[in-house]
């Protein structure tokens, strides 16, 4: 059989038969994530095919994590109508303050590797860092997975990045996705996959992977993989559930769009810079631009080791008079296992101030929205115009280690020169 | 047959990588739980007042990477909730373009240069020809592969996979 990429290896086996890009593809998804910004217009939508149950076989899970706690009396009524949906169907029913959708499925077991994972969020991408194909998709599409269990593909070609070297210190995974989405572009790998590589890739943590897989949609990928290993299957045995799962690796002969080869060992701490995600500098160069806000977490950057890595500059400190510090969990999980370890304390003792797991301010919804002519400092993953707040605000993405030296000094500084 | 073949309307031109958020932000979203409320906040951001702009049957022309980003579908639903009968671009993000076709808001990759702001347009979806009848130029593009053609024409995916069925 002619060698296929992860992509077209995982939609094959679900298909029952041999593609490759360009092929079409109905398929089971294994896994959906709703969150509470597409529940209200899924339930509605879902209504409309007149079917009494969802149909089993896809392992359901609805998240508040958008608006939660309800940033409005309209977020409340969307919240309860989830409640009442859930009364009626089985599925996973995730509360306010348990997390983003992303971590929660990754986290609590609802994605493996070699599955079919997708949800109405498009950093659903994110679940590539389990060797699942994980893609986003609308709610009216959703709708059709709860009745139907199934989905369309048109298998997509990929892209191969190979990352090699080993992470300079104080440089991290941040800083390889900004990277990452910098040489790609904004449009390269639309209708495309992204499938990763390369010893770096095998050096480095789940937390750290799923970070760089969360930006692949950043550079329009319809996903963005990475190759199963040893550390995956370690992570994934600490999982409160497990199914059986069949991993999927590319085949030696692959045929890819486009092999990019990238080296870790000169990659410095980068920046994106406002309006778009592919502008990127080394920080230095932005070095003494004053701070407003620091944005530390989210699903892109929110895990324990994340706030660690920031604890290292801030334990013990105090963060710039002037600068808020807004401290966002990527999961309920994730904020007690700070508060067991001491992480948590250090950081609100520094000035951090901890608002409820989930997305936040992270795409404008609530808990640090920026007035007029504001500078934000966020690990989160998109910096559009007005994102965050006012559309004359400036919004800056980094890593946790950079927006710590942020947060200590008040200006962007690269965070090797802070300690 | 719900979704018609042949438009004609008035153009509102946009530019390069709009991302979904410009169409719809985030930032609204909680303001009321029906969508369709928050017809008004469509493009707020970079042209403000837009929803009073629209009549029905008007043509939306882009560029590059049309509504990149977010999947939130309510881009799509507003738009056509405005009135906004089709969508021409040189190319649309992935989760963007499925949306469209999902709701049944036909979306057409297209040279887009030669098309400006508020020039009367027809499009023929099926022969894949745009006429600018205010500048006099004609334009071909590949209409809509046939497999999504088959969504548009029950105007949108829960008509479709109705009328399909479980072998869907």
């Amino acid at each position: 059989m002619k060698p296929m990429t992860i992509t077209e290896k995982i939609l094959s086996r679900k298909a029952g038969q041999p593609l490759y890009a360009g092929n079409f593809a109905t398929v089971k998804a294994d896994s959906l994530m709703i969150h509470d910004s597409n529940a209200f217009t899924t339930i509605e939508a879902f209504k409309t095919f007149e079917k009494e149950k969802i149909l089993p076989g896809t392992d359901v899970i609805m998240v508040m994590d958008h608006f939660s706690p309800s940033s409005t009396e309209a977020a409340a009524n969307m919240h309860i109508k989830m409640r009442q949906f859930r009364a009626q169907q089985e599925f996973n029913l995730y509360e306010v303050g348990d997390g983003v959708g992303h971590q929660l499925m990754c986290e609590q077991g609802h994605v493996f590797p070699g599955e079919i994972a997708v949800g109405t969020d498009s950093h659903s991408c994110t679940y590539g860092a389990l060797n699942a194909f994980g893609t986003g998709i609308g709610s009216t599409e959703a709708a059709g997975i709860l009745a139907y269990s199934k989905i369309w593909f048109r298998v997509p070609e990929t892209i191969r990045i190979n990352w090699k070297g080993t992470l300079p210190t104080g440089v991290t995974a941040k800083d390889v996705a900004l990277r990452t989405v910098e040489k790609i572009g904004l449009r390269q790998a639309l209708y495309r996959t992204l499938e990763f590589g390369g010893d770096l890739i095998s050096q480095l943590s789940i937390d750290e992977r799923l970070t760089i897989c969360n930006m692949g949609i950043e550079v329009g990928a319809k996903a963005a993989l990475m190759p199963p290993d040893s550390v995956l299957d370690t992570w994934i045995a600490q999982r409160p559930k497990i199914r059986k799962y069949e991993p999927a690796e590319a085949d030696k002969g692959a045929e890819y769009f486009k092999v990019y080869d990238l080296n870790a060992d000169d990659l410095e701490p980068l920046v994106a810079y406002p309006p778009m995600v592919n502008q990127v500098v080394p920080v230095g160069q932005l070095q003494g631009k004053k701070v407003d806000q620091i944005v530390l977490g989210s699903c892109t950057n929110g895990r324990a080791s994340d706030f660690r890595e920031a604890a290292k500059l801030l334990a013990g400190k105090r963060v710039a008079k002037g600068v808020r510090l807004v401290l966002l969990p990527a999961s309920k999980v994730v904020l007690e296992e700070l508060l067991a370890d001491g992480t948590m304390e250090a950081l609100v003792r520094a000035g951090g101030m901890i608002i409820t797991p989930g997305c936040g301010p992270c795409g404008g919804y609530h808990g640090g929205l920026v007035g007029s002519k504001e500078v934000v400092l966020a690990t989160t993953n998109r910096n559009f115009t007005g994102r965050m707040g006012s559309q004359d605000s400036e919004l800056y993405l980094a890593s946790p280690l950079t927006a710590a030296a942020a947060a200590l000094t008040g200006i962007m500084i690269d965070p090797r020169e802070v300690c | 047959m719900i979704i018609k073949t042949q438009l004609k309307g008035k153009v509102h031109k946009f530019g390069d990588d709009i991302t979904a958020d410009y169409i719809f932000a985030g930032k609204h979203r909680a303001k009321a739980e029906n969508v369709l409320d928050l017809k008004d906040y469509v493009f707020n951001e970079i042209r403000p007042g837009f929803a009073k702009t629209v009549t029905q049957g008007d043509i939306l022309v882009a560029g590059e990477n049309f509504g990149l980003g977010s999947s939130r579908e309510h881009a799509t639903t507003l738009i056509k909730a405005l009135g906004i009968e089709a969508i021409l671009a040189k190319s649309f993000a992935r989760i963007f373009y499925r949306n469209c076709i999902n709701i049944g808001l036909p979306v057409i990759e297209c040279e887009t240069d030669l098309i400006n702001e508020s020039d009367i347009i027809i499009v023929d979806l099926k022969k894949g020809t745009v006429n600018d009848l205010s500048t006099n130029q004609s334009m071909n593009f590949r209409p809509v592969p046939e497999s999504l053609w088959q969504i548009l024409e029950c105007g949108g995916l829960v008509n479709y996979l109705k009328k399909i069925g479980e072998e869907g």
